[in-house]
């Protein structure tokens, strides 16, 4: 799920290098924590929410094949 | 002048803008105007050479990002008319609804992301259609069907109707299949995601 977050967003910054995806667990499943470059947060957040939501939408997809949660979170 | 892009499904390429009145931000908030600007389809779009670049660059993202996901499948890309597509195909029925989601929400993700991912990689921008297993395809030749037999219930009957709130893409083939009946018209109501086609009798 890290590797995908990973590649979903380094595929849409500018800043590919500067893409970090922290993991770690909660009670309610995987977290995965998301950094970007501070010029990218735009770009993964997108107009009204809609590429943070897409990219979000994914990942869940990808977990709920693994029969995991995964919360995504973005980090400013 | 997005949205106004999004509603006729073209790119910023092959649209021709003209702005008919600048904004003015007036004093404190008085007298402030918005911008109006005109946006028309041009006829003549992207060359077919673009085109096929963009759908090979389509393909190539979702390939990624589908075996990221563990899932075994193929993305082919095809071009129809003026229009790119990447279809997902796979053998295993489960993965492939996964992909399409409830209400082929998921299905919307994967798009709006490869369309996100092609325009970075090519720069440029790209209104490629993603889809699983023919499964937007058949719906929408559907809605194309139903948009045809509202409007023409509407010729006969005169009474207005309402259509469920749709994605831009969705009320373009709407609007494009109303105006292909004589006598009504259709308009966009409402604000999105809640925006629904309405068609009346011209």
């Amino acid at each position: 799920m890290k590797e995908l977050l990973e590649f979903l967003a380094r595929e849409i910054v500018d800043e590919p290098d500067a893409v970090v995806v922290v993991e770690s667990s909660g009670d309610r499943g995987v977290l995965l924590t998301l950094k970007v470059a501070p010029d990218d947060m735009g770009k993964v957040i997108g107009r009204a929410g809609r590429t943070a939501r897409a990219i979000r939408t994914v990942v869940r997809a990808a977990a709920t094949r693994q029969g995991v949660s995964v919360h995504v979170d973005i980090a400013d | 002048m997005e949205a106004a892009l999004d509603e006729l499904g073209v790119t910023e390429q092959e649209a021709r803008i003209e702005v008919l009145q600048e904004p003015r931000s007036g004093f404190l908030g008085v007298g402030s105007q918005d911008a109006i600007v005109r946006v028309t389809a041009r006829a003549e779009s992207v060359e077919a050479e673009d085109l096929e670049e963009q759908a090979d660059a389509a393909a190539d993202f979702v390939e990624e990002m589908l075996s990221r996901m563990g899932i075994d499948a193929s993305a082919e890309p095809a071009i129809h008319g003026n229009q790119m597509y990447v279809d997902i195909v796979g053998d295993d029925e489960d993965d492939m609804a996964l992909l399409i989601g409830r209400h082929g929400q998921t299905l919307e993700a994967i798009q709006e992301l490869t369309r996100l991912a092609v325009g970075r990689r090519l720069d440029e921008r790209t209104r490629v259609l993603v889809d699983v297993e023919d499964y937007r395809k058949r719906r929408e030749d559907r809605l194309v069907q139903k948009a045809r037999d509202v409007a023409r219930r509407v010729a006969k009957s005169g009474r207005e109707e309402e259509f469920e709130p749709m994605n831009p893409y969705e009320r373009k083939l709407v609007h494009d299949a109303v105006a292909e009946v004589a006598g009504v018209e259709s308009s966009s109501r409402g604000e999105e995601p809640n925006r629904f086609v309405v068609v009346r009798r011209r």
